[in-house]
């Protein structure tokens, strides 16, 4: 008996936390059935695809007729064979720089402005948010036109210099830097974009510090520096990295750069467009897969870096 | 961590090996050499698959449905089925390449001049020799009653314009010839009477390239006069050429012995040949009004041109409002002057048609021939003309009679069909990897445009030099 109650006792033991895990998994069915269309939709559509590029990339595959496995050559031929890449690098890098302190700062000073409580403020936020929801053709139209160069007709903005007696200017005709300097300037037209999200981490800072602030007489500028500007740390810290990341995978001159958007003398050659280049105008996907996930590691082991680093972002109230 | 690691690790390698089975779906390389059978069961029951651009306004779809009632005559049992695709210069990898991974491959390619090497080199279409050869010996059985012999019923150079290696691959539905076309108002206007014997073509009197630059001068000086404004031609440009467009180009580098690429595939663009053109093409652009931007408008300008190159027929031409009664044409000037060592002249031309796919075997294979050679047939290409297609037949006989322009009969129908010898299609990038093809024809589009629109939106103020440099540097990047 004595065994049999040994038995009995340990049995319930081990069962107890079945019948745990049987009531977890029955309550939270209706959980599990909501999402499972989500998680199908990721596995199929960014899940797999993902992983298949990383296969892909192992092999010279033309898309139409051939797929022979090369190993790592694809690999080797971005960082020895491939003469094109240095641009690409050099362009994308030049971008980079330039592009993510201004859009950053840009909407930074621009939601500090749409802040301020005046009357039809609303109205305001409205038109600096109305640029982003114009598709990006139609918005790369519109701006080849603005920045155009020719003698005869030229495009607005060379309308203006030339009314202010100023030399007219390539934009991003130009087959140099100035290029790209005109690709940032034209990001600026969706700047609102990235200010709503300022907006939204403004709205979170508590207002008892600026009651307080305020009290002890503390200046508008202080202010800002003691309690905006640090307050919106974890903020800044996350758009400087989405920022990052979309400007590496930039591939928008292709709706208004000359070339089919690589520009002239390949100035708005850069890594995004290169991607597209090589998978969908030379049907090298193998070789796009390679350069995809090289980008990838790329902005992983950045992110990495920038969160090592982020000993400046105060994400206590 | 671990845990993670532990779990997601599994996962992932689940993943890779399901990314695995997903091997893509790739054509193999094609037999040159197929049993044919040209008997096909009138009362068989299939479907053809047929794939048809969708960015031409849907022309190319009307043509196969001109095609469907005669071929069902034929066949009564037969669908005929579209793959709607965008087809343009910079997207058909793109296309062709979705085309082929869905595996719901058309029985009928579409493809022009410049496609059908893609298609060649990436097995997507078959030779059509086995075809040609089985109803040369049938035509030569009965006696020409049936079968079909290109050498004698067919302008032949247009069928070897798909050639790769000896072989043919693409079943042209007419000829693409380059013209002159030119607007009789707007050379009256400018003091150019009709009977100008500029505006002769004969084989005592050619049109060449020095008769039209003549002749734009001319007009260019009335355009930029007092009475030329007064007459509202203060837009108009004397020229528009479209140098851009490689029917165009092509026959001027060849005439002036310019090559993009030498046999052996080297880039031969900086060549003495090529800066003679191009400085040719700069002293136009340098003289005035003579071409008209690449970057404003319409055809022949609504009128505000008086020269235009073109291959539509007549019948497209005089939908333009603007110069519908008011036109005529010329062939493509010849680039003839022997002084200057121009012995070589050529005209553009080129052809829209299908190939078999690859894919399509058997009797299904010898079902598409059949829909290509009721095409070709006096019946389909009486069809295609009826329904529009107003160039050139592909069939000697209705092309002689002039049966694909009814009711311009008074226009120079010969334009379209003199000088035969001098056609050339281009080939330029024959040398290079196919998967090269559009990006040499941008490099050579881009340098067409320094050349002769140096303020164009894409370009400053280039050297002829300078041209030609950023061409090399172009067409070297292209074949990287």
């Amino acid at each position: 008996m004595m065994t049999r109650a040994k038995t009995g006792a340990a049995a319930a033991v081990v069962r107890a936390p079945r019948g745990r895990l049987k009531k977890r998994l029955k309550a939270s069915v209706t959980g599990w059935l909501f999402i499972l269309p989500m998680t199908f939709g990721i596995c199929v559509f960014t899940l797999l695809p993902i992983i298949q590029s990383l296969y892909y990339s192992f092999f010279d595959y033309n898309l139409v007729s051939r797929f022979d496995f090369v190993g790592f050559g694809n690999y080797a031929d971005i960082f020895s064979g491939d003469p094109e890449m240095g641009k690409v690098i050099v362009n994308t890098l030049l971008f980079a720089l330039v592009n993510i302190p201004v859009t950053l700062v840009g909407s930074y000073l621009l939601a500090l402005l749409l802040n301020v409580n005046v009357k039809g403020i609303k109205v305001f936020r409205v038109l600096y948010y109305l640029p982003c929801t114009m598709p990006a053709i139609v918005s790369g139209i519109v701006w080849s036109y603005i920045m155009r160069y020719n003698v005869e007709t030229p495009g607005l903005f060379n309308q203006f210099l030339a009314a202010l007696g100023l030399p007219m200017s390539h934009f991003f005709y130009a087959d140099n830097f100035g290029a790209v300097a005109s690709i940032v300037l034209m990001n600026l037209w969706s700047l609102g974009g990235g200010t709503i999200i300022w907006l939204a981490q403004f709205k979170n800072i508590p207002k008892q510090l600026y009651e307080a602030a305020e009290i002890d007489g503390a200046s508008a500028m202080r202010r800002f520096f003691s309690i905006t500007l640090p307050m919106s740390t974890p903020m800044i810290f996350y758009n400087l990295i989405t920022n990052f990341i979309v400007t590496l995978q930039f591939n928008g001159t292709l709706t208004f750069a000359p070339n089919n958007g690589l520009g002239n003398g390949q100035a708005t050659y850069m890594f995004g467009l290169k991607i597209y280049h090589e998978a969908f105008r030379r049907s090298n996907m193998g070789y796009a897969c390679a350069l995809a996930w090289v980008l990838v590691v790329i902005v992983g082991l950045v992110t990495v870096l920038l969160f090592k680093t982020n000993k400046w972002v105060q994400y206590d109230n | 961590m671990k845990k993670v690691f532990c779990a997601v690790l599994p996962l992932l390698l689940a993943l890779f090996a399901c990314a695995g089975c997903f091997t893509p779906n790739i054509i193999d390389t094609p037999d040159t050499e197929y049993e044919v059978s040209l008997d096909v069961d009138p009362d068989i029951e299939a479907t053809l698959r047929i794939l048809v651009p969708t960015t031409d306004g849907g022309m190319e779809e009307n043509y196969i449905n001109a095609l469907i009632p005669g071929f069902q005559e034929m066949f009564p049992h037969v669908t005929i089925e579209f793959d709607r695709r965008a087809i343009s210069d910079e997207r058909y990898v793109e296309t062709i390449s979705s085309v082929i991974s869905s595996g719901n491959i058309p029985d009928l390619f579409y493809s022009n001049t410049v496609f059908y090497y893609y298609l060649i080199s990436q097995n997507c279409i078959v030779s059509l020799e086995p075809y040609y050869a089985a109803e040369q010996a049938l035509y030569d059985q009965t006696g020409g009653a049936e079968g079909l012999s290109l050498e004698t019923d067919y302008y032949e150079n247009f069928f070897d314009m798909s050639s790769y290696e000896g072989r043919r691959y693409v079943v042209p539905r007419s000829m693409d010839s380059v013209v002159t076309y030119y607007n009789k108002e707007f050379l009256q206007d400018a003091g150019i009477s009709p009977d100008d014997e500029r505006l002769e073509s004969t084989e005592e009197n050619p049109f060449t390239w020095n008769d039209l630059l003549s002749l734009c001068q001319q007009v260019s000086d009335y355009i930029l006069s007092e009475q030329g404004r007064a007459d509202g031609y203060s837009l108009a440009y004397a020229l528009q050429a479209d140098f851009d467009w490689e029917a165009v180009f092509n026959a001027i580098m060849v005439s002036y012995g310019s090559q993009a690429f030498d046999e052996d595939g080297n880039i031969a663009i900086d060549s003495p040949e090529t800066l003679a053109m191009a400085e040719m093409l700069r002293g136009m652009y340098d003289a005035g009004r003579i071409i008209r931007p690449v970057t404003s408008g319409s055809s022949f300008a609504n009128g505000m041109t008086a020269f235009h190159f073109s291959s539509s027929g007549p019948s497209r031409m005089a939908t333009n409002a603007e110069i519908a009664d008011d036109f005529d044409a010329l062939p493509f000037p010849l680039i003839l002057d022997e002084e200057a060592g121009l012995t070589n002249p050529a005209i553009g031309c080129g052809f829209a048609g299908w190939g078999i796919s690859s894919t399509t075997e058997g009797t299904q294979r010898d079902l598409a021939w059949q829909f290509l050679k009721y095409m070709i047939s006096e019946e389909g290409q009486m069809a295609l003309i009826n329904a529009g297609l107003a160039t050139p037949s592909i069939r000697i006989d209705l092309a002689e009679e002039k049966q694909w322009s009814k009711g311009y009969e008074h226009i120079n129908l010969d334009a379209w069909l003199q000088w035969s010898d001098y056609k050339v299609s281009s080939q330029f990038f024959i040398t290079q990897d196919p998967s090269a093809t559009f990006d040499i024809y941008s490099a050579l589009q881009n340098f067409m445009n320094n050349l002769t629109d140096p303020t164009s939106m894409g370009s400053s103020v280039r050297s002829v030099e300078m041209c030609i440099d950023i061409a090399a540097e172009d067409l070297a990047a292209a074949v990287r």
